[in-house]
């Protein structure tokens, strides 16, 4: 697939809607990663949905990351047929073959296939007006027991297929290691390049990309539910929300076949991905990292918690929903019932969804905590930081969140709801980490009576605060330094890029 | 034929026997009625002569008239199909107004070009200057005939169709008895095209009563011919291959000069031409049937699939319009096929009746055959239509055309008693390859509508 002269990169990085486009978590990830290994060289694929929307750098990318490929999954394609191009009945018969080991939850031979597609086997135009391509979507729509409207089957099979299908040839940069940061259309790309080049494939999922989908599918309007369907109580999916969800199982699956590890920020991710089909061999945990200047030695050394009586309560986040700031406000009334001089700080943008955070300042309004609570906005939280005692999180879903590690590195005990890797970064993951000790307390989700207590239970021991403000640097400082992230991700790099090649 | 579904389903609504036959009669009218309506005004007129109206005044103004429609119908067609097209997506965008604009830029598009054609093909023939211009008045006239019609049954009003012919053709008749002791020939055929006149300008007023007048050019429609360049071509050479074996055969070893360079074939074309009268109520019934019991299966299909039903709903309703299709080309088989039957037969009677000479009577019968092909063929054709599959059309127009043109050579030189079997075989060849398509294209419907679709 590759001549000889074409020039080999260390890393071919696989991305779908993610750096140098979009800003985020995972971007910053990668921006940082590609950074701290100035010595290899990194391309990319990225996917992006459609050239109509301008793809701008939001970063300045580092001079070791060259070459960026991006290609676009919806972009409108003309497809012709050509009548001297047909699909061999024997081909049909194997992708029929591929279809059923997909069926049967395994994930199906891609090297048979991929090599198929790579060698034209299956002309686009054929795939999308051929008649043989046609027989075959009959034949899985099952005549006689499905009785889900065919036109949304018509299309909902072209719209899962097409992307597919464009995929499938595509001309990838050499590369010594493909990682890939997700499953889905990354990931099939990532199988692509296993299977022909014989470069071992890594893949690093931040979010479960499958479980996401999911969510998403489940709220999507535009995909069709029969009437009665819609409005029942119960949350079962729709026939064509399945198909979409099968698909991206389906590509999930492979993903994890091809990959020669897995890896992924917490244990819970990792149980995740188990279900969705990972060998739990293969994964490993790498948690995130952060910077640690910025935040330690952030409190006091000498910091008197015997002696203190003014206490203040912190918040940062969005103030949206998924943050579930409303009960944060109902846990800070309880605590401010307890303690006099309480001030709480809600740091983070109000802007992104006016009217919830209208609610959130009418409950404020309601539980008269006008003069202890204060919307900030968006601000520097490092300037906040050194007076605040305890940081709260009350989010209904994250990953790692980056407000915990940096609580931890700062010295201030968080208390956070049971989700992501909140009780990793509180309790301590494997047993030297938590041999440490805690540095907060976790809640149960949506719980505002066992936060409120929680957050009391800190402010009125000094003696446990100040040992879980110890336990937190140490806990960031030992396993969460971003330097301890490059080194084990370049040695990764290293031990595949050197690996011979894969069959 | 867009649009004359409405009005017949309408009165087929009612429910009685009155209102049935009303509709037959107008779909007879619409489908074939200027063709019957020629035939009829040629043969009143050749029933009847004046003293002095010489047999080679007969055959001048005979001969015109069958140039006259042969021509108009080859060189309209190219209009027909795609002016068709456009009024029914316009219809079915809800934009009614735009008809007559539709209707003024065709008209002076047919009006140059024609005025180009009917001068260039009629002015070196030997004839009075004034019997030319007269001809080529003509000529332009019922080529506006032709596009009038298009739209009048495009707004489905078919009684002022009718009606503008009746009293037309009356004229025409009249007329032409009137002006022939005054201008001699001349007048004869001013005669005849003054109540042609009185059929386009009845049909125009129609039009002008039923839309407000808008500009002049309405550009998009051209348009149209780029985008649906098969239906221009078709509608061209599918009556170019009606008509290439009559208009070979004026060329033919045995054909006759009229008059420089006006030819006849005497032989060929009259048994060929009353053969041709006896589909017109096969014509008229698939109309019916096609406009009304088909379009109704026709839309329930696609009402299925677009409502979201599932596959075995959509395809037990097929089966519901493959059904109907089989029970209306029975019946269409059993009409034709027996008047067909009835008319071989009869053949020798019939010669005798209309004048032909005994000798013809090989002729008629094989003609008989041909016309019985050649309306099943249409049958086809517009099934094909309806199905949107215009390169299919296009192929079996092609391959018409290019068969009627091949074996009527072919038939001409073997001799007078193989006359008229190129046009028939010609007919079957194509009936065959046009029947392959639709029963391919009804078996694989789903996949025709489906697959087709662009991607994204």
């Amino acid at each position: 697939m590759h001549s000889k002269d074409e020039k080999e990169y260390d890393v071919c990085l696989l991305l779908e809607g993610t750096y140098p486009f979009v800003a985020g978590g995972v971007s910053s990830w990668i921006h940082n990663l590609i950074k701290g290994m100035p010595d290899l060289t990194f391309t990319a694929v990225c996917i992006l949905a459609t050239s109509k929307e301008k793809a701008e750098y939001r970063y300045e990318v580092p001079d070791n990351f060259v070459d960026l490929k991006v290609v676009y999954l919806h972009d409108p394609i003309e497809v012709s047929k050509n009548p001297f191009k047909k699909i061999s009945a024997n081909n049909i018969e194997r992708l029929k073959k591929f279809h059923k080991q997909l069926d049967n939850e395994s994930a199906g031979n891609m090297t048979e296939m991929v090599d198929l597609f790579r060698n034209n086997k299956f002309p686009l135009g054929e795939l999308m007006h051929g008649k043989k391509a046609w027989d075959l979507l009959v034949e899985r729509y099952n005549v006689d027991e499905n009785k889900e409207s065919f036109i949304d089957y018509f299309w909902t099979y072209r719209f899962t297929h097409l992307p597919i299908f464009k995929m499938l040839p595509l001309d990838l940069p050499k590369a010594k290691v493909y990682h890939t940061i997700s499953t889905g259309y990354a990931g099939l790309l990532g199988v692509v390049a296993r299977v022909m080049t014989g470069r071992p494939l890594l893949l690093t999922e931040h979010g479960i990309y499958v479980k996401e989908r999911k969510i998403e599918i489940s709220q999507a309007e535009w995909v069709y539910r029969k009437k009665d369907e819609r409005f029942r109580v119960d949350s079962k999916l729709g026939a064509f929300q399945t198909f979409w969800i099968r698909m991206f199982e389906q590509l999930g699956k492979m993903c994890y076949n091809y990959s020669s590890e897995i890896y992924t920020l917490y244990e819970g991710n990792k149980d995740l991905e188990i279900l969705e089909g990972a060998d739990p061999d293969k994964i490993k945990i790498i948690p995130n990292g952060i910077s640690l200047d910025a935040f330690l030695g952030l409190k006091a050394a000498d910091h008197d918690y015997k002696g203190q009586t003014e206490f203040a309560v912190g918040f940062v986040g969005r103030v949206v929903p998924i943050k579930d700031v409303k009960t944060f406000l109902r846990a800070c009334k309880m605590v401010a019932l307890k303690i006099d001089k309480l001030k709480v700080y809600i740091m983070g943008p109000t802007e992104e969804d006016e009217e919830y955070y209208e609610e959130c300042v009418n409950l404020m309004k309601l539980l008269h905590l006008e003069d202890v609570v204060e919307f900030t906005g968006k601000v520097k939280v490092t300037d906040y930081l050194p007076n605040l005692d305890v940081i709260v999180l009350t989010s209904i879903s994250e990953a790692q969140p980056l407000v915990i590690m940096e609580a931890n590195c700062a010295g201030i005990p968080a208390v956070a709801s049971d989700v992501g890797s909140c009780r990793e970064l509180l309790e301590g993951r494997t047993v030297s980490d938590k041999a440490l000790g805690p540095s907060g307390i976790v809640t149960k989700v949506a719980d505002p009576v066992g936060t409120g207590e929680a957050i009391l239970t800190i402010l009125q021991k000094p003696i446990l605060r100040k040992k879980m403000s110890l336990a937190g640097i140490e806990r960031v400082k030992t396993f969460y330094r971003e330097s301890d992230l490059n080194e084990t991700y370049l040695k990764i790099y290293r031990k595949y890029m050197n690996m011979d090649d894969l069959e | 034929m867009a649009g004359i579904g409405f009005e017949l389903r309408r009165m087929l609504g009612k429910d009685s026997y009155l209102s049935e036959m009303s509709a037959y009669l107008y779909a007879a009218m619409v489908s074939s009625g200027p063709w019957l309506m020629s035939v009829l005004c040629l043969s009143v007129l050749g029933l009847y002569s004046y003293s002095g109206f010489t047999r080679l005044d007969q055959e001048i103004f005979r001969t015109t008239i069958v140039y006259v429609y042969a021509f108009t119908l080859v060189y309209v067609g190219y209009i027909q199909l795609v002016v068709t097209r456009y009024l029914a997506d316009k219809f079915y965008m809800g934009e009614e107004r735009i008809t007559l604009t539709a209707f003024f830029s065709s008209s002076v598009m047919v009006l140059i070009i024609g005025s180009i054609i009917g001068i260039g093909g009629l002015w070196t023939f030997e004839l009075t200057v004034t019997y030319k211009i007269i001809a080529v008045m003509l000529f332009l006239i019922v080529a506006m005939i032709w596009l009038a019609m298009i739209f009048l049954s495009a707004v489905k009003d078919f009684r002022s169709i009718v009606q503008a012919f009746a009293v037309g053709t009356s004229i025409s008749v009249g007329g032409a008895f009137l002006l022939y002791p005054v201008m001699g020939l001349d007048g004869y055929l001013l005669g005849y095209t003054i109540g042609q006149a009185v059929i386009y300008f009845w049909l125009l007023a129609r039009l002008l009563a039923e839309f407000p007048p808008t500009r002049v050019m309405d550009w998009s429609m051209f348009t149209y011919f780029i985008k649906y360049w098969e239906l221009a071509l078709i509608g061209m050479l599918f009556n170019l291959a009606i008509w290439i074996d009559k208009i070979l055969f004026w060329f033919a070893p045995d054909s006759r000069m009229v008059v420089p360079y006006l030819r006849t074939h005497d032989m060929y074309e009259g048994p060929i031409f009353f053969a041709y009268l006896t589909i017109v109520p096969t014509l008229a019934i698939f109309l019916v049937k096609i406009e009304t019991k088909f379009y109704e299966h026709y839309h329930d299909y696609f009402a299925k699939i677009i409502s979201k039903k599932d596959l075995a709903s959509i395809l037990e309703e097929k089966k519901g319009m493959i059904h109907m299709l089989k029970e209306s080309l029975r019946e269409i088989l059993i009409v034709q096929g027996s008047l067909t039957l009835l008319c071989l037969f009869m053949a020798s009677d019939f010669i005798e009746i209309v004048g032909l000479s005994p000798i013809q009577k090989p002729l008629l019968q094989i003609a008989l055959i041909g016309s019985l092909m050649q309306v099943m063929l249409s049958v086809a054709v517009i099934i094909l239509f309806y199905f949107d599959l215009r390169k299919e059309v296009l192929f079996i127009t092609l391959i018409f055309l290019i068969s009627n043109t091949g074996l009527t050579l072919l038939s001409m030189k073997l001799g007078f008693t193989f006359y008229g079997y190129g046009y028939c075989y010609s007919c079957f060849i194509s009936l065959m390859f046009a029947y392959y398509f639709v029963s391919k294209s009804v078996t694989d419907l789903e996949y025709i509508t489906f697959a087709g679709q662009p991607v994204v």
